[in-house]
């Protein structure tokens, strides 16, 4: 027995195995090859069952770090700005982005509630269904209470170009058409469409100017003659009365921020008025100048309120039909986010 | 009557974590240009010897316009009008929008382009049935010095059943005097113009008011008028009592500093 040089085998050893326990974990895995030999060196590639070749994974030189942090998550794509569609019951000539949801609510002092949805498709359209109070009606020439036939459901499609997206100073344009769903209503059918161009500028950065031309047709259907003691139902068209320039009109609005997320409102369109009763056909179908102004304010980039004073028939000066009303807009960048995350 | 003073105790109470002081949208019947700043809910109620209530509540909109909804008893009718005609309780909305002092050029004064009108054709009447009333105005005020003079012109319509007034053009103005002495005091008078209904018919009347309110507190003031109208005695006056409050979310955590100008706004 040699007992001194077994100790200090042992002691080298337990020394040697110290000094390997204090070293860091290799960068570089350990090939669970079975070897045990810690070597560095990379497998030798591995045909694949069906012989097909591949690449290595990796060079030798360049191990990886499995406690290396996470890279960084992608930067979110900024999101291009957003133009409401309408002024307060214009259209305007600017679009809603691709994907982009909008929902507004409102309800007004004669008691109507009105919705509105739209979605943007593509950057280039929008599609929308709505329900509208604007349509209104009255029993004949005498009859001074003009209600509203409400609600209106109205499907609408519009196309467009951005602004400055053909050449510099380019306005947006949008091409719409809006078509109602027919609507019975005191023994009286009728109908609406209107096709609409409108150009939008903005004017720097706080104002935004539209102006845009709406050829209108409606349709009325019912007993229109109760004076001759006989229930004939009969149908009047607006496009019937063969005047093309009674189915044009133009409208316009304008947006001024004076105030960082709060705009001023202003704008002018008209709506159409069913009279049942009137002697002549041409009467029976008229349409009417609408006014409006009003606030928005931006409340988040999701939120928007808005509150104003509507004059139905702002061209006899009815102050008593006006109507003070408050709406809602909500807006929703979920869908364009979830269409840009699977690309 | 007994819902109305019941929410002018809530006004009272609620008016108590209010940051800003009063934004006080009328003098006494003819309204003022003062906008309440953006988010500041604002509250009147008063009730006069007659026990004839009054309850509005507004809301600041984005710094450029307000919203008021309420009711009163400005608007008055009568069938046989010999006798003294009676108040109509009418639901009205208001939508007011204008500018501050200064705001585009300095000695601007405060505009505002307002309308009310008529929410709910309901007055707890049935000779006045589906009564409609609308004013749309514009006013003007400037601060000079301790005193606050407005001044304007209102479109006045009014209608029920199958009648129709149409819409009659009527000025009206206002003065607010505060004394140096008494900072918290303000002396006020106003002249305008109202719907009187008849059996068959409607016209605008003329309502003069003058009175004084204290500041109280900073997110209250307290009226105390006397108000006479056209065709009326002496002794058929109103004397009504009346509390403003003001509640500002946005002052209080220091987001929404006060137009510079307007006195309505400023700590006295």
């Amino acid at each position: 027995m040699k007992p001194i040089p077994i100790i200090f085998a042992a002691g080298a050893a337990l020394v040697a195995a110290a000094n390997a326990h204090a070293q860091p974990l290799p960068d570089v895995p350990i090939p669970p090859d079975g070897s045990g030999s810690g070597s560095a060196a990379p497998p030798p590639p591995q045909q694949p069952p069906d012989n097909r070749a591949i690449e290595p994974s990796s060079p030798p030189e360049t191990p990886t770090d499995p406690y290396a942090p996470l890279p960084p998550p992608k930067p979110r794509k900024p999101l291009p700005p957003l133009f409401m569609p309408e002024v307060l019951t214009t259209p305007t000539g600017f679009l809603l982005p691709a994907a982009v949801l909008y929902s507004k609510t409102s309800i007004d002092t004669g008691g109507g509630v009105t919705s509105d949805t739209r979605v943007g498709l593509g950057d280039v359209a929008e599609f929308g269904v709505a329900t509208t109070d604007a349509v209104r009606e009255r029993t004949d020439e005498n009859d001074v209470t003009v209600d509203r036939i409400q609600p209106y459901v109205t499907a609408s499609f519009r196309l467009g170009v951005a602004e400055n997206r053909l050449f510099l100073y380019q306005p947006g344009m949008t091409l719409g058409f809006r078509k109602s769903f027919e609507r019975h209503h005191d023994n009286f059918a009728t109908r609406i469409a209107e096709l609409t161009l409108v150009a939008s500028w903005h004017l720097g950065q706080r104002a935004a100017v539209h102006v845009g031309g709406a050829f209108w047709d409606a349709s009325l259907e019912g007993d229109l003659d109760p004076n001759d003691n006989m229930t004939v139902r009969r149908e009047v068209t607006f496009h019937g009365f063969n005047d093309a320039k009674q189915q044009i009109r133009p409208f316009g609005g304008i947006e001024v921020t004076p105030i960082d997320r709060s705009q001023i409102l202003v704008d002018v369109g008209w709506a159409p008025e069913f009279c049942y009763h009137c002697m002549t056909d041409v009467d029976k179908i008229v349409l009417k100048p609408v006014l409006s102004w009003g606030v928005r304010y931006e409340v988040a980039q999701w939120m928007r309120l808005e509150s104003g004073v509507r004059v139905p028939d702002i061209g006899e000066a009815n102050l008593l039909d006006a109507q003070i009303f408050g709406q809602v807009t909500f807006t929703s960048w979920a869908l364009r986010r979830a269409v840009d995350s699977l690309k | 009557m007994r819902h109305a003073f019941t929410l002018l105790v809530a006004i009272a109470c609620s008016a108590r974590i209010a940051a800003a002081d009063p934004t006080v949208n009328r003098v006494l019947t003819a309204p003022t240009a003062w906008l309440p700043p953006a988010g500041a809910a604002i509250g009147t109620a008063g009730m006069d010897h007659r026990f004839d209530a009054d309850i509005i509540v507004g809301y600041g909109f984005g710094g450029l316009a307000s919203v008021e909804l309420g009711t009163d008893t400005d608007v008055r009718g009568c069938t046989d009008c010999a006798l003294r005609p009676e108040p109509l309780f009418l639901t009205r909305a208001a939508f007011r929008m204008g500018a501050h002092q200064n705001a585009w050029f300095p000695g601007m004064p405060a505009l505002v382009l307002g309308v009310r009108t008529t929410v709910a054709p309901i007055t707890g009447r049935d000779d006045f049935p589906s009564t409609r009333v609308t004013d749309a105005y514009a006013v003007a005020s400037r601060v000079l010095g301790p005193v606050r003079l407005h001044a304007g012109a209102s479109l006045i319509d009014a209608g029920f059943a199958n009648y129709h007034m149409g819409p009659k053009l009527r000025p009206l103005g206002g003065l607010e005097w505060t004394p140096g002495q008494y900072p918290k005091t303000s002396l006020l008078a106003d002249v305008a113009w109202v719907a009187l209904l008849h059996a068959d018919q409607a016209r605008p009347e003329w309502l003069v008011g003058w009175g004084v309110r204290y500041q109280a507190l900073p997110w209250g003031s307290i009226e105390l008028a006397v108000r006479h109208r056209e065709d009326e005695g002496l002794g058929d006056s109103t004397v009504l009592v009346r509390v403003n409050g003001v509640l500002n979310p946005a002052a209080r955590s220091g987001n929404s500093p006060p137009p510079a100008g307007d006195p309505t706004l400023q700590g006295r």
